[in-house]
């Protein structure tokens, strides 16, 4: 098609548009957020030819296309027509020149951890990042590392704990790499007090669309680092990344139960703007047994809070709160299968979050380990749905309990995970367009909803109709998402406006003049 | 659960040393699995079936829990019955035809050291001595060394020399086995026989642990360890904490294994310098406890500190 004839539906911030489908399809699902159309192939044979001549290995038997059909989220399908397996920064140059002469797609993958179809290739070629993915230097001094870019967080860690070193913080999430992370934000427990893991990269190594290797920072070539950090993979392919570290410390954790959400999430915000704690973050059962985690660095830091901190938090200890439950339900019979429910919860959940050759001495050793196969465990399986809103402080409170309205409408059992990020003032050129929303001070909250699905099947549609929901909560308020690429990305024009849309459009057509890196993500 | 039901989530990666030295999906159980819902040919996944470790490591990560190291063990039986693999099976060939010892041994209690732990005399006299309490443990004429390698290959062992294997062992109540392959078959062998993984047995006695010192790298046996894990950590946590040693477990806890394995010693898949390095590297240690014999001959190519198996530590 035409690039020139595509006309853009115009849409104002806080307005749902008409659903462009028919009218007898479901409610609030717009035709872009289906599969996109696969890539026919027009020139293939003659790039497969090239490649071949510039001794790029390329991988076309269906098992190899098949391994990468779908992402995390299972919701989207798609086969690449080759694969290469990334090894260094000038080979993946030469791919990306022959690519823009051929016009062939180019999509990137790292852990392929993305819900929405972002890292599944439909049609073209499917890089994948992971084979770059060693540690190149540890600077303990300055506490730095250079590594390249397909790592994944849990391998980097492994190194870096061998010198008594850590990451600041990384999604938790073991099998998301540094590359797709930095592009996307990378939200920790600690991200209200160290942001996301994206402000903490100081140099990329970048492949450009159109094959040039640059080295960018915010003192050298500024601009492309602004629009590669949190640029969703669309201004460049990151090979290697500086990122700062620090000196390893085991986590004392704290868990305090409520049966508000209100009183929690606010309770969230306090702590994070008093710098009480480390780490915080808000992971619910059901309305009524909502967790605040609370966790240290120090013990100094955890005597701290102890003393001056503690007594604003609304949520109880543990005892007290299971004594306040069961008195709850004495006095309700007819909610037996809700106590029951929390009960088990409790009983499966729990020992996974403290596991004890995880734990010594009441520390927590590695929190990404212990979270993360927690999640696999009880959230994980052939299909993820975590939509997402991201919002100011203001709108946060409202966001999440609109969302948490809409989950209930859908499932049975769900859960909320709420987390703050600390915002760098000077990086604000680096948040246009991403998860930060625009009207964010200081710092800026998450609320993913992740609906517990066990051994329930539901249909694609249901699915799709649930994330809408929560996506439409954004439209309406004016936040942004974690997650708007993809199957989502008609999202991005209604949340955050047609006229940023068109500037970062106008971006991309000049540095990827074929419009072939990581096609369909956001344009 | 079967290779069917894995959906990608790269766990498995992790800890996997097969993928973690060629950073290549299409080495990791994840790429064997998804190639094999996309209809690969056993011969197209052949090169990643005989570069694994069977260490195990994966089997922990899984949270699909499918029994990923029987898979890869079943896989190569199905390649080798097929008639893959030609010259693996050559080189295998002579060292299958072992000769065989029929004798019975008048002992409740056997071990079963395997090859690299017979070379070391010495050794095997301290590990008899240590688990000789009541009873006096007798070491095996045969151990099976060519049926550990059968199964770590996927080739199929006769009945005849089963039996003959099994005869001696019968009527001893407690079984001391150094090959992890041997042990897991084992168990379904020899249902009602107590049978104890060598190296972890030797890790409980206090006499030898109380020896380990800061400064040790301490090497855990990965493959019997991962095959009983849930067991197992809690005693090898406890140890490392205690004793203060350091150990070769990963973060997720499960243990990095050295590239000791006949198999790849036979037809080298995996750089055995490189596992060995990966192992020591970050890492300030002045000594090498190893509990398994193999692995101890896998160290001493990489470090020029000490390396000595957990049984000479009586003497130190
Ligand atoms: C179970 C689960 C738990 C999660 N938990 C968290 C969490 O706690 N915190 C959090 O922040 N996120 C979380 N996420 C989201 C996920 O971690 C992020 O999407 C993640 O950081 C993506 O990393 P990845 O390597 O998987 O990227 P991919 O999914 O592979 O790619 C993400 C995007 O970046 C592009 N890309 C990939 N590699 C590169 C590269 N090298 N250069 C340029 N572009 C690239 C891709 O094309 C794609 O558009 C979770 C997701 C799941 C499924
Ligand atoms: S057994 Fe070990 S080497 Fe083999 S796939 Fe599993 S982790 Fe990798
Ligand atoms: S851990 Fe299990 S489910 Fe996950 S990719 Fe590996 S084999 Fe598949």
């Amino acid at each position: 098609m035409d690039k020139q004839h595509i006309t853009y539906p115009r849409n104002t911030i806080g307005k749902i548009p008409p659903c462009p489908v028919a009218p007898d399809s479901l409610q609030g699902i717009p035709r872009q957020q289906t599969n996109p159309a696969r890539w026919q192939g027009e020139q293939w044979p003659a790039f497969v030819v090239a490649l071949k001549q510039a001794n790029i290995e390329l991988r076309v038997a269906p098992h190899n296309t098949g391994t990468y059909m779908t992402d995390a989220g299972g919701l989207a399908y798609g086969k690449p027509h080759g694969v290469v397996i990334a090894r260094g920064a000038a080979q993946i140059a030469t791919l990306m020149q022959l690519a823009q002469q051929f016009q062939v797609p180019v999509t990137t993958r790292g852990g392929g951890l993305t819900t929405e179809g972002e890292s599944v290739a439909f049609g073209g070629v499917l890089l994948d990042m992971t084979g770059m993915s060693r540690v190149l230097h540890i600077d303990k001094t300055a506490l730095t590392v250079r590594t390249e870019g397909g790592i994944f967080w849990h391998l980097l860690a492994e190194a870096l704990r061998r010198e008594g070193l850590d990451y600041l913080s990384a999604p938790l999430n073991l099998t998301s790499s540094v590359g797709g992370t930095l592009g996307v934000g990378g939200i920790d427990v600690n991200s209200s007090k160290l942001g996301c893991s994206a402000d903490q990269a100081i140099a990329l190594q970048v492949v450009t669309p159109t094959g040039e290797i640059v080295e960018c920072s915010d003192e050298m070539h500024a601009e492309l680092f602004q629009r590669v950090i949190l640029g969703y993979g669309q201004f460049g392919i990151i090979t290697e990344a500086t990122l700062r570290i620090r000196p390893y410390t085991p986590l004392r954790m704290h868990y305090y139960y409520y049966s508000s959400l209100r009183n929690a999430v606010e309770d969230l915000i306090h702590l994070d703007r008093t710098e009480a704690c480390d780490y915080s973050g808000i992971l619910t059962m059901m309305d009524r047994a909502i967790t605040l985690l609370v966790a240290f660095d120090s013990d100094e830091r955890e005597t701290e809070f102890l003393n001056h901190h503690r007594q604003a938090v609304r949520g109880y200890g543990e005892l007290p709160f299971a004594i306040r439950t069961a008195a709850y339900y004495a006095v309700r019979p007819w909610r037996v299968k809700e106590a029951l429910y929390l009960y088990q919860r409790k009983r499966e959940l729990f020992p996974d979050l403290q596991p004890a050759h995880h734990m010594q001495g009441g520390q927590m050793i590695d929190r990404t380990v212990v979270f993360s196969r927690a999640v696999w465990k009880h959230w994980g399986g052939r299909q993820m749905v975590i939509p997402d809103l991201a919002s100011s402080v203001d709108k946060f409170v409202e966001s999440v309990e609109r969302g948490n309205a809409v989950c209930k409408k859908y499932f049975p059992h769900y859960t909320l995970y709420c987390v703050g990020i600390k915002l760098r003032a000077d990086h604000k050129p680096h948040y246009e367009l991403s998860c930060i929303p625009p009207d964010a001070e200081e710092w800026a909250y998450g609320c993913e909803f992740e609906p517990m699905m066990g051994d329930n099947s539901y249909s694609r549609d249901q699915l799709q109709s649930f994330k809408n929901e929560i996506y439409d909560i954004g439209v309406d308020l004016g936040t942004s998402y974690y997650r708007f690429g993809g199957m989502m990305k008609g999202y991005i024009r209604r949340a955050l406006g047609d006229e940023m849309v068109e500037k970062h459009l106008a971006m991309k057509r000049q540095a990827d003049p074929s419009m072939i890196l990581n096609r369909h993500v956001i344009f | 659960m079967s290779h069917s039901n894995c959906h990608g989530c790269s766990l498995c990666l992790l800890s996997c040393p097969m993928w973690q030295q060629r950073r290549d999906v299409q080495y990791s159980p994840q790429g064997i699995f998804k190639a094999l819902q996309h209809n690969a040919t056993n011969d197209e996944i052949a090169p990643a079936l005989f570069s694994c470790l069977l260490c195990g490591a994966c089997d922990v990560l899984c949270p699909e829990q499918i029994d990923i190291t029987d898979t890869i063990k079943t896989l190569r039986q199905t390649l080798f019955a097929k008639g893959g693999e030609i010259e693996l099976r050559k080189n295998i060939g002579s060292l299958l035809t072992q000769p065989v010892a029929e004798t019975r041994i008048e002992a409740n209690t056997i071990i079963l050291p395997g090859k690299a732990l017979r070379s070391m005399p010495d050794t095997l006299t301290k590990i008899q001595t240590l688990l000789s309490n009541e009873t006096h443990a007798a070491i095996a004429t045969d151990d099976g060394d060519d049926i550990a390698l059968a199964l770590e290959a996927g080739i199929h062992i006769s009945e005849q020399r089963r039996r003959n294997f099994l005869e001696p062992l019968q009527e001893a109540r407690r079984l001391y086995i150094s090959n992890a392959h041997l042990l897991r078959a084992l168990h379904q062998w020899l249902p009602a026989t107590a049978l104890c993984a060598l190296g972890y047995s030797l890790s409980q006695l206090g006499e030898l642990t109380s020896k380990l010192k800061k400064s040790d790298l301490y090497l855990i046996e990965a493959r019997s360890f991962h095959f009983d894990h849930k067991q197992k950590i809690t005693h090898y946590d406890q140890l490392r904490y205690q004793q203060g040693c350091q150990t070769n477990l990963d973060l997720q806890c499960n243990a990095i294994p050295t590239a000791a394995g006949v198999l790849n010693t036979l037809q080298p898949a995996l750089d055995a310098t490189e596992q060995g390095n990966w192992i020591l590297s970050g890492r300030n240690v002045q000594r090498i406890v190893v509990e398994c014999a193999e692995d101890g001959l896998a160290m001493s190519q990489v470090t020029r500190q000490p390396v000595l198996h957990i049984a000479d530590l009586m003497e130190a």
